[in-house]
């Protein structure tokens, strides 16, 4: 286990791994993908969540996640305990391609250990945080969002913990469109290779998070990244 | 990480032989763009008042700060919030060679009497991050040259790119509810492609030749399902 897995112990989780921390004790930020790529890959091959994230082997290296990142068109979230910067959790926000309104939401991932912690919701809080981000208006130039009409993700069917995945979305509001067959390589961990999967794309319109969580526009906005220390 | 080279069938340097093989009979001949050379020509083809209304975030000119606006269907005003490219050379080569490694641009070129002219273009955006389908994309026509089959040969070419490099899928969007909609509404069903519907409304933002502003666009998705 990593060493940024084993600092977990230190910030006072039980053994049940519920309810100990206080929701505020984990904040999403701006992420950097070049200093985050060995915790990034960590999460994201976590045999609990490989199964999720296309592209994603056993055997993906560090560099060949800051090569994912190396698109300009991505953001990269990150979920962290301030107090001893451990990342817990992650989502991408992808900036609409030419001419497009609608931005992607990629790669959500949750350390195992956070899963299920009705008190920190990390993943709720990462997913209110990327829509705050795609549709927060571009004007504001404090917090410029994407001003985007529409947030697409897309979930990985066919794997353990899909129903799990989609309901982290349709809680926010996201509704299904038609699922796509065979249109993106997961790794299987049954099989132990890649696999064609079929995905659930999932889409968010702007009228409706407007109508119902125009509030978290101003609440859920990614904070700074911390200056380095020296 | 997964290795596209895994899975596929030939690789994009043989393509170049297959759609030197499909010569049009009436002199036509497609090739993968040279964008130095084809630069000049896909400004052209780009810029036809009846083709910008097709295509996403595309300009004809570039736009001053004070134009850096879309519009509803009511004509209210929203900040450009998504990159946009200026049909001129310039910018074509840059908007390339940016994305050389993400896409590849087939063109028609006149082989007759016009050497050096093209009638037509598709892009194909490779697929990403452990995706499998190809986007079929900037479908364009000369006007001059319409009604001969070329967008349908396109097409195909674009569709055979996809499938010989072992991705599952073909993906097209169609900008819908504009001016002549339904020539490419026919060419991809004529190919085989599904419409994914419900039309989704505010999908992108396209050219209004018209107007001359860029306004909110209805988009229908199109899928062509690789053959078992």
């Amino acid at each position: 286990m990593s060493s940024n897995v084993e600092r977990v112990g230190h910030i006072g989780l039980n053994p049940r791994n519920r309810e100990v921390l206080d929701p505020n004790s984990v904040e999403v930020r701006f992420g950097d993908p070049m200093v985050d790529a060995a915790r990034l890959l960590q999460l994201f091959t976590d045999p609990e969540t490989i199964e999720h994230i296309a592209g994603i082997t056993p055997d993906t290296t560090e560099g060949e996640i800051r090569d994912l990142y190396r698109n300009s068109d991505l953001i990269l979230l990150t979920a962290e305990i301030p107090s001893s910067g451990l990342i817990v959790g992650t989502i991408t926000a992808q900036k609409p391609a030419f001419g497009a309104t609608a931005a992607g939401v990629l790669r959500l991932a949750v350390d195992v250990r956070y899963r299920g912690n009705r008190n920190l919701r990390v993943g709720n809080k990462l997913i209110k945080t990327v829509n705050a981000l795609i549709f927060r208006d571009a004007s504001d130039v404090e917090h410029q969002g994407l001003n985007c009409s529409q947030a697409r993700a897309s979930v990985i069917l066919g794997v353990e913990g899909e129903l799990k995945a989609q309901n982290a979305f349709t809680r926010e509001g996201y509704v299904r469109g038609a699922e796509l067959v065979g249109t993106t390589l997961g790794w299987s961990n049954r099989l132990g290779r890649i696999v064609n999967r079929n995905s659930q794309p999932m889409f968010l319109y702007r009228t409706w998070y407007m109508d119902n969580r125009k509030e978290e526009l101003a609440n859920y906005f990614p904070k700074p990244r911390p200056p380095k220390v020296a | 990480m997964v290795n596209p080279e895994n899975f596929r069938s030939s690789g994009g340097e043989e393509f170049n032989t297959h759609i030197n093989s499909e010569a049009f009979a009436n002199g036509v001949e497609f090739r993968l763009a040279e964008i130095d050379k084809d630069a000049e020509e896909l400004t052209r083809l780009f810029s036809q008042s009846s083709t910008l209304p097709h295509l996403s975030g595309v300009t004809p000119r570039r736009l001053a700060e004070n134009e850096r606006y879309y519009y509803d269907n009511n004509l209210n005003k929203y900040p450009l919030n998504t990159s946009i490219l200026t049909a001129e050379p310039d910018e074509i080569k840059k908007y390339y060679a940016d994305n050389q490694n993400d896409f590849i641009t087939i063109v028609a070129g006149d082989s007759s009497k016009n050497k050096g002219k093209l009638l037509g273009s598709v892009t194909v955006i490779k697929p990403s991050g452990g995706l499998l389908y190809g986007v079929v994309s900037k479908l364009v026509v000369d006007e001059a040259a319409r009604g001969r089959g070329l967008g349908t040969s396109l097409v195909k070419l674009a569709n055979k790119y996809i499938f010989d490099n072992g991705y599952w899928q073909s993906y097209a969007g169609i900008i819908v509810n504009v001016p002549g909609d339904e020539g490419p509404r026919k060419i991809f069903a004529r190919e085989g492609f599904e419409a994914r519907e419900p039309i989704e409304p505010n999908r992108c933002i396209s050219w209004d030749s018209e107007a001359g502003i860029f306004k909110i666009r209805e988009v229908l998705l199109v899928v062509l399902q690789k053959e078992a």
